[in-house]
């Protein structure tokens, strides 16, 4: 049962992470390849201020989330600029960079030695220790991120994103600074999967660089295809998905190293599949950006 | 110590031109960074390590055969993925991404089947090699370095002077237009992609036999390529081999000021200032939107 809930709390935690990336990737059209990079600096802020100042949960959590609104600025701002595969290009190459910096600045971020021993989190007197807890908190955030993520589609504001997305030139001729709107989304998405970073810490209490490589990112953005991107359930369905049935294949008993590299293949033939037969993905209202 | 560094940049560099220059190729015809040239990357090594080591057969049979198994992937990704999703009208975003796919599942393939350590191509002992005004360069690195300048000078040729080289501009400039004139565009985009995957098996060859090869060593030299394919790309095949030393001496050069953890970020550092730059302007109209 324990197993089951730890399972359950992961996809709380990316489908958090698809709805935020679903923000700008399906809505929006833009496919960032950076968002393990925001989920990375959610968690390292959070555990690090939490291991040093002893800071409680909910400053960090605020803390880790202002820090990718400004990340995402220097993110997006210049890069924005760019369109389509140029974009997706340079924002592989900031999650490189950031992994690169959370691998070597020893100093601050301990390197591949990871940071350790993350306090578990207090909310408002509550401690949250249990397995159990950790989902109800977990769900919390998942709905919170649906909320927010489908308050702003709904808007008008999200009528001018899929403007964007369906045309550019068209919404600049109707006088919206699109640029602005399109960073806008991409601060919200960063600070949303920072929150998850920090829950993702809280929950693990050990972060090291591995876990926001470009592969999680890949992962992520999978989850939104592979669900269905710009629809409201697409995230959770794709987030459920890409963490059970790989949970299946420790069951058939295989050695470790080879589960991890099976599963990824089972990832990249899954995408592949995806796109070439049903590109809305399972449950999406678009296909993929068009 | 400058001449050492100058030395290790060439050959870094060598390894990596084919690949670059295979990756521009696909790019100049159907705009797309195609991830899975990394998979040709490794099939290449891979191929040519199977055929020496387990099988025993001559290097220079091998070198075709690693080049080969390149050029096969390449044609399969374009047949069996981006033919039907082109047709389909896709937009080029889920093209990338199913690239990505292909370049994972296979990545991946092969770790199951040959494990991840590092497998070299040749054995034996390694040989003093000479020496240039204080750097040295083995024998096997000068033979990399010559066979790269090679293929840089055959493909550039191959790319102004044939008429095959003139029928691929301009299939990459309007492949309707080809089509209409009597020119079959879709069979010189999967040619294309047979030459870029051929160039990436060659890059891995390279690899195996100069820095030794493991499966995921295949991102990390399709992002230089990608970068200079993006930096070098309205040079032409020299601008990209350019790009490539450029991007190769900065690594280089680089580590001696920084450390060498860092040689990743540098690359990805002169993308990123390039691609801001030219995007405001300059002779590069492909730089901002396909669309």
């Amino acid at each position: 049962m324990d197993y089951l809930i730890h399972i359950l709390v992961f996809v709380g935690i990316y489908t958090t992470l698809a709805i935020s990336l679903d923000l700008v990737a399906g809505h929006t059209g833009l496919l960032s390849l950076s968002h393990a990079a925001f989920f990375g600096l959610g968690a390292y802020t959070d555990a690090l201020f939490a291991t040093h100042a002893g800071m409680p949960f909910l400053e960090g959590i605020a803390a880790g989330a202002a820090l990718a609104v400004l990340m995402s600025f220097v993110i997006s701002l210049p890069s924005l600029r760019l369109r389509d595969n140029y974009f997706v290009i340079a924002t592989f190459g900031f999650q490189m960079i950031f992994f690169s910096i959370l691998n070597n600045w020893m100093s601050l971020t301990r390197g591949p030695l990871g940071i350790g021993g993350i306090p578990l989190p207090v909310i408002l007197g509550w401690k949250v220790e249990s397995h159990l807890e950790f989902l109800i908190l977990a769900t919390l955030l998942a709905c919170f991120a649906f909320f927010v993520v489908h308050r702003i589609t709904s808007a008008p504001f999200g009528r001018v994103l899929h403007a964007i997305r369906e045309d550019e030139g068209f919404a600049q001729a109707l006088g919206k600074n699109t640029l602005r709107f399109k960073v806008t989304a991409f601060a919200v998405s960063a600070a949303i999967a920072a929150m998850a970073g920090s829950l993702y810490g809280r929950y693990i209490t050990y972060i090291d660089p591995t876990s926001f490589t470009v592969m999680e990112s890949i992962l992520i953005i999978s989850m939104v295809i592979i669900g269905g991107s710009s629809s409201s359930w697409g995230p959770l369905i794709g987030a459920i998905a890409l963490v059970m049935l790989p949970e299946a294949l420790r069951f058939v008993g295989l050695p470790n190293g080879v589960a991890a590299n099976l599963r990824q293949v089972f990832y990249g033939a899954l995408l592949v599949i995806m796109i070439m037969f049903r590109p809305r993905g399972l449950v999406g209202r678009y296909g993929f950006g068009r | 110590m400058f001449w050492q560094l100058l030395l290790n940049a060439f050959v870094a560099a060598s390894i990596a031109v084919p690949l670059a220059i295979g990756c521009a190729v696909v790019y100049w015809t159907v705009g797309l960074f195609d991830f899975s040239l990394g998979a040709s990357f490794v099939a290449g090594g891979y191929c040519s390590f199977v055929l020496v080591r387990l099988i025993g057969v001559p290097f220079f049979l091998a070198l075709p055969g690693g080049i080969a198994a390149g050029a096969i992937l390449g044609i399969l990704a374009r047949a069996f993925v981006y033919r039907p999703l082109t047709r389909r009208g896709s937009n080029p975003l889920l093209l990338l991404l199913a690239s990505l796919g292909i370049y994972i599942a296979f990545q991946n393939t092969l770790s199951l089947v040959f494990g991840d350590a590092t497998k070299s191509l040749l054995s034996g002992p390694v040989q003093a090699g000479y020496d240039i005004h204080g750097g040295r360069i083995t024998c096997i690195q000068l033979v990399t370095v010559s066979g790269s300048i090679c293929f840089v000078i055959v493909l550039a040729l191959l790319q102004n002077l044939t008429k095959s080289g003139k029928i691929l501009r301009a299939v990459a400039n309007d492949s309707t237009l080809a089509d209409i004139v009597g020119i079959p565009a879709n069979r010189w985009i999967l040619i294309a992609h047979a030459i870029a995957g051929g160039a990436a098996g060659l890059s891995g060859i390279f690899a195996a036999m100069t820095v030794d090869i493991s499966p995921t060593i295949g991102m990390g030299f399709f992002m230089i390529a990608t970068v200079a394919a993006v930096v070098g790309s309205s040079g032409g095949v020299g601008g990209v081999a350019l790009g490539v030393l450029l991007i190769a001496c900065a690594g280089q050069f680089g580590v001696w000021k920084l450390s060498s953890q860092w040689q990743g970020s540098i690359t990805f550092a002169i993308l990123l200032v390039f691609m801001l730059l030219r995007s405001q302007g300059g002779a590069q109209p492909a730089l901002r939107s396909q669309a």
